[in-house]
């Protein structure tokens, strides 16, 4: 109080009439309850004395303390003053309402200066909009100071925070581990981290955490703080959960021992609490993608382009031509596998450089993927690399996508130095090049249609054809038999008659003999001979010759003697019959000698 | 006046079926343009068509069971094929399709070793189809009659003895493809082989729901019918794995 003095006196000395002296008064217009705020009375000028007010519904906790500032700026020789003497007091509500704290007073030069009335709203725990204002003006720290009572799970939690719930397989999506929290905290520790089963992740870079943001959630104030972000891509379909993250906040709170110093309050009778946080965990449920799927889609989810560029149209053979196939946009590039691309049999292609360039963020990876083939060409002539195409799921359409590119044509030149290589495959034969294989066309020729199981055996026709060879083998069987046994009739019939007729011509002949008609009688019995050796054989008129009578003779095991005498006579006779010989006794030989052979020849034919 | 009245429908019903043969060609002329053209579904429409108004061939099942293979229904494709290599036993190309359609399928079975003789009775009666055995037995008949004729009413002893020989041999050859043609008929008409067209068919031990689950057949898979109760058949597979599985889940061929 004696120090007081002495430093106003000093001022007082300074200072020059008093002009325009005001007072004025500050306090938050909301306050929670169990919220600590402060009373300010401001005058710009050393006042001789406090009235302070009366304080009603409110707990003074501490004050009035003062402190003053003075500032004297000079401008141009122009001296400035300005002073102020602060009386503050810490107060803490009692109950729930709106509450009108009267003016206070200063006397100034005997004068008497009164402040203004103020009014401040007590609410149960939500403070009011407009109290931000207010805050921003004092110590956050304070402003947050917890509860007596033990901390609420409203004041400190985590949650994950997905930007999808409901995905298709392989789409991303953003997982964000957030702290809320309303308390002072000092540290975290022990973080355990979720699994993710069933995801594939890839962590995104989070500022450190050095300081907190404010958010307003549900009407209150909270210091919130990104922990970990992650781009997460589901591997599996069906519902996958994300497990909760788990996090010890070491935080300062009041202690129990509560003192009545003023001193304990201002500076913080705080101990540290140290408190396991267990977040939320998150279900997503993961589509499969639709089943049409295209022949040639091979997981690619995402917005892609393709582009692709070959580096020469021209070149000689044996020389290198690169293709840069390019896929570029959002999705998961990383799984995107090489392109089938037919390239000519006659090149030698390596298996593609792959280059990726990928970048992670919330909207998951983007970047470009680049697939470098590497041909050769080994022949001259023109080669073309026909049209690939490229499909994908496209996230935002839902609907799969194709993207062409090609074809591409390459003019390949001889090469100069390749002849050498030229000469030497003359001789070197290569196999044909199975490119691919496929089921063998379809049959054009040949459509015969046939009833449904109409079988030729068994059938009508079937037994026909074999009774009707059958028939025909025994109508053929019994014609032969029939003209055989009409043929054997016959031969007996002549064979019977054949001694009948040469005796009757012999009877002629020597009827012809007597009369002596020699060309008559020869004639007569060489008809005899024959007509007897050819019914007796069975030969008819027309074979009969020598041989064919000897041969049957042979046949039929009659001595060669006899032959030769049967054929003798045959020859004399015809000899006789133009020879101009005339002789009576010849005749007579001859025709015993015929009577002779004839009956040795039916006894020996019999 | 009947007898005219007679030859008249005749010759209607005559010209009727020659018109609906017509029509059957101009169906498989078109199912093969489609093929060609490489609409399967309106291809399958059509052979299918055919085959609903009681015509086959072997060319029919084929080009049917192509259609199928494109359209990536193995099953079918299969059970087609099958059909046709009854038809038309030894046609390389039904073969090769066969083969390359069961390199789709899932099941993977070990086949048994067979004796050797009886793998090479099969592969005898498969050098033709039954119609074709049939015909050769007539041929071979014919011509056995011809020799025993000849042998009969020849006075060369060389000839005598040639056709006896030959005729004999004629008489086994009808005997023999009799016998083929026979087995070849039984094989189609008696159905017994079928082609599972269910995705996958638990086999059960007996023919009951309640029977214990044997192993696990996929579609497209060959099977042989043994048996048969009520709405159940008992199969065998070509490891000689025996069960029971039921009717609706597998198609004869």
């Amino acid at each position: 109080m004696k120090r007081w003095f002495v430093i106003i006196l000093l001022l007082m000395g300074k200072c020059s009439v008093a002009q325009d002296v005001s007072i004025t008064v500050s306090a938050p217009g909301v306050v929670e309850m169990g919220q600590r705020f402060r009373l300010t009375y401001t005058v710009n000028t050393q006042a001789d004395q406090f009235l302070p007010p009366e304080i009603k519904n409110f707990t003074v906790l501490a004050g009035p303390s003062t402190s003053t500032s003075s500032n004297v700026s000079i401008i141009n020789g122009k001296v400035t003053r300005s002073f102020e003497l602060k009386y503050t007091y810490i107060l803490e509500p009692v109950k729930e309402g709106t509450f009108k704290i009267q003016p206070a007073s200063v006397v100034v030069d005997r004068e008497k200066y009164v402040s203004k009335p103020i009014e401040i709203e007590v609410v149960k725990g939500a403070p009011a909009q407009n109290q931000g204002d207010a805050q921003t003006k004092t110590n956050p720290q304070q402003q947050h100071d917890p509860n007596v009572s033990q901390i609420k799970k409203s004041d400190l939690y985590i949650s994950i925070i997905v930007n999808k719930q409901k995905i298709y397989r392989e789409e991303h999506l953003v997982a964000t581990i957030k702290l809320y929290s309303r308390l002072n905290i000092t540290r975290l520790e022990n973080a355990k981290l979720p699994s993710f089963e069933g995801f594939l992740t890839q962590e995104l870079e989070t500022p450190p955490l050095t300081s907190l943001n404010r958010e307003q959630i549900d009407n209150q104030v909270y210091l919130t703080g990104v922990l970990k972000k992650y781009i997460l891509f589901p591997q599996k379909t069906g519902t996958l959960t994300i497990e909760p993250f788990e996090l010890d906040v070491y935080y300062q709170k009041p202690s129990d021992r509560r003192s009545r110093s003023i001193f304990d309050d201002f500076f913080g009778a705080y101990e540290n609490a140290r408190q396991k946080v267990v977040s939320n965990a998150v279900t997503i449920q993961v589509e499969p993608l639709p089943k049409n799927r295209p022949y040639n889609f091979s997981g690619a989810v995402g917005d892609f382009n393709l582009t692709a560029t070959i580096d020469k149209n021209q070149v000689n053979s044996n020389e290198a031509v690169t293709l840069n196939v390019k896929i570029s946009g959002n999705g998961n590039l990383k799984y995107i596998n090489p392109f089938d691309i037919d390239f000519p049999a006659d090149f030698d292609v390596y298996d593609p450089k792959v280059i990726e360039n990928i970048k992670y963020s919330e909207n998951g990876a983007y970047g470009n993927k680049t697939f470098e083939y590497l041909m050769i060409p080994r022949r001259a002539g023109q080669y073309t690399i026909p049209k690939f195409s490229f499909a994908y799921f496209d996230t935002k359409s839902n609907q799969y996508k194709q993207q062409s590119a090609g074809p591409f044509t390459i003019q390949v030149g001889k090469s100069t130095t390749d002849t050498s290589l030229g000469i030497a495959r003359a001789y070197n034969k290569e196999d044909v090049q199975y490119i691919g294989k496929d089921i063998r066309f379809i049959h054009t020729k040949d459509t015969r249609l046939y009833k449904k199981n109409k079988f030729l055996l068994g059938s009508r026709w079937f037994y026909i054809s074999y009774l009707g060879a059958i028939f025909i083998f025994f109508l053929v069987l019994f014609l032969r038999r029939k003209s055989i046994k009409e043929n054997a009739d016959i031969q007996r019939a002549r064979n019977k008659k054949a001694n009948k007729y040469a005796r009757k011509r012999l009877k002629n002949a020597a009827r012809l003999m007597k009369q002596n008609q020699r060309a008559a009688f020869y004639e007569e019995l060489v008809k005899a001979l024959w007509g007897y050796i050819g019914d007796k054989l069975g030969i008819p008129a027309a074979h009969l010759s020598k041989d064919t009578v000897r041969e049957e003779l042979v046949s039929k095991n009659i001595d060669n003697h006899s032959i030769d005498r049967f054929l003798s006579i045959i020859d004399r006779c015809e000899y006789a019959r133009y020879a101009p010989v005339t002789e009576e006794t010849k005749m007579d030989t001859l025709y015993n000698d015929a009577i002779q052979v004839i009956s040795r020849l039916q006894q020996k034919l019999k | 006046m009947r007898r005219i009245s007679a030859i008249f429908i005749l010759l209607i019903l005559t010209f009727v079926s020659v018109h609906a043969e017509n029509q059957h060609n101009e169906w498989l002329d078109s199912a093969n343009q489609a093929y060609t053209n490489g609409d399967y579904t309106q291809a399958i429409d059509h052979y299918e068509m055919i085959l609903e108004h009681g015509y086959e061939s072997a060319a029919l099942y084929y080009n049917l069971g192509n259609a199928y293979y494109k359209q990536n229904i193995i099953d079918k494709a299969i059970l087609n094929y099958e059909r046709a290599l009854l038809l038309k036993p030894n046609d390389e190309d039904i073969k090769y399709n066969l083969e390359m359609a069961n390199r789709l399928t899932v099941d993977r079975i070990e086949k048994l070793p067979e004796f050797f003789l009886d793998v090479w009775f099969r592969n005898s009666i498969n050098w033709f189809s039954s119609n074709q055995w049939a015909i050769i037995s007539i041929s071979a008949f014919v011509l056995a009659l011809i020799f025993i004729s000849i042998y009969l009413y020849t006075r060369k002893y060389g000839i005598k003895k040639l056709s006896f020989w030959l005729g004999l041999a004629l008489v086994l050859v009808t005997i023999f493809s009799l016998i083929f043609s026979y087995q070849q008929k039984k094989k189609i008409i008696i159905k017994d082989t079928a082609i599972v067209m269910s995705p996958s068919v638990t086999v059960k031990s007996s023919p009951d729901l309640s029977g214990t689950d044997l192993f696990v057949i996929h579609e497209g898979t060959k099977v042989w019918l043994q048996d048969e109760v009520g709405e159940w058949k008992e199969i065998k597979l070509s490891d000689g794995s025996k069960g029971w599985l039921r009717t609706d889940d597998i198609e004869e061929i």
